[in-house]
């Protein structure tokens, strides 16, 4: 079961506490793209919170591109905001790889940087990864 | 004699019924719940869901005890006054005893469940109505109701001034489909305040065990108000007998969906996916 839980002692108001704990859980992909998010009326009566202060929460996932809000089907999870969590989970495994042979070396993180910048600026030509790569 | 002594069996059974409501939830009968819905009730949360599942019945049961009674009006008349009772005799007191157990269903629903307090936890699971009853039944009651409607309208009013009560039949169709939509209603916009997936279940289960008992009740309500606005509109026939015949259908209907019918919102639920 995924839930999301407000604290009503934390300074962060509870739709940046219900935005963060939705993100995270589409992020991660325990909210799978395609999911319909229970309806602002059903949440806002189980937290015991005000249906604006949901639907704020709701709205600011919008913003940020992670869901969709449709009048029929309710708030559907996008697909995209999977893909680009798995694009940025690609780029900090490349990076951890890329710093721990750096390590053995012994080279400093602004050699380590400067040495990416050449290597990125010699390639020709440039050919950046889309987001599909990475599935 | 003969009245007062149908009186006393009337009143027997009557106590009968309400003993039945306030004693008769065994832990064999909460055994049998459990596993008509497919929740585990551990021993922790054993005496939660009893209660719950208690105060349910009694309220149903109490409630088709007064049924009962306001459908024997013409019977308690005879005794009163023997050239009024058949006053009392007419389509609402018939129909009174299933009138009552679905508003009593209802307000089970509504009047005894409480908020959980200080709930600040969610599961992000969507509730829809159709997890927690076969939508079929929901067609069917709707459908009685331009039956009985029209069945009104095309037939003749019955000899004798009992024309006066035809409206009975089409308006307990709208009662038992507005009971329906307002239970259902209830029951999936109560907040949840389940905080584990065990919780969860419960909860799930209790919501499709009050809307079985509300949806069990309006068929039968719907089809036998339906089934005697049909009767009257038609010349007496062999189809008379089968109407006749699906009164006991729609009773035997009312006691599978509401106690028996295997019903696992899981599995419903997953349809949605």
């Amino acid at each position: 079961m995924i839930t999301v839980a407000i604290d009503a002692a934390s300074p962060v108001p509870p739709f940046e506490q219900l935005r963060q704990q939705l993100e995270r859980h589409i992020r991660n992909g325990t909210l799978r793209a395609g999911e319909q998010l229970p309806t602002v009326r059903q949440l806002a009566r189980d937290l015991g919170l005000a249906k604006n202060t949901v639907a704020r929460g709701y709205q600011a996932l919008e913003r940020d591109g992670l869901v969709v809000g449709d009048r029929r089907r309710g708030t559907i999870v996008l697909e995209q905001a999977q893909q680009v969590s798995e694009h940025d989970d690609a780029i900090a495994s490349a990076a951890h790889r890329y710093l721990s042979a750096l390590e053995e070396l012994g080279v400093s993180i602004d050699d380590a940087i400067d040495a990416v910048r050449t290597a990125f600026t010699q390639r020709t030509p440039l050919n950046p990864p889309t987001h599909g790569d990475t599935q | 004699m003969g009245d007062w002594l149908f009186l006393v069996v009337l009143w027997s059974f009557t106590a009968g019924v309400v003993l039945m409501g306030l004693f008769g939830l065994t832990d064999r009968r909460v055994n049998q719940w459990s596993i008509r819905f497919g929740v585990l009730v551990e021993d922790s949360i054993r005496p939660q869901v009893r209660q719950r599942l208690w105060r349910a019945r009694a309220i149903r049961w109490i409630a088709f005890a007064i049924g009962l009674n306001v459908g024997m009006l013409p019977m308690y008349w005879n005794v009163i006054d023997a050239e009024r009772a058949g006053d009392f005799a007419n389509d609402l007191t018939s129909i009174a005893p299933v009138g009552a157990a679905v508003l009593g269903s209802l307000f089970a629903e509504i009047a005894l469940v409480q908020r959980p307090r200080g709930s600040l936890v969610a599961a992000t699971t969507t509730r829809r109505w159709s997890d927690y009853i076969d939508r079929f039944w929901l067609v069917f009651i709707a459908g009685c109701v331009p039956v009985a409607a029209i069945a009104t309208w095309v037939g003749p009013a019955s000899p004798g001034g009992g024309g006066r009560w035809l409206w009975v039949a089409p308006v307990m169709c709208v009662v038992a489909l507005a009971a329906v939509t307002i239970g259902i209603r209830v029951v999936v916009d109560r907040p949840a305040g389940a905080d584990s997936d065990r919780m969860l279940r419960i909860d799930d289960a209790l919501r499709a065990d009050g809307i079985h008992h509300i949806v069990g009740g309006a068929v039968a309500l719907a089809g036998l108000s339906a089934a005697q606005a049909v009767n009257r509109a038609i010349p007496p026939s062999l189809l008379t007998v089968v109407l006749a015949l699906l009164n006991l259908v729609f009773l035997a209907v009312w006691i599978t969906i509401a106690t028996s019918s295997r019903w696992n919102v899981d599995a419903a639920r997953l349809q949605h996916r």
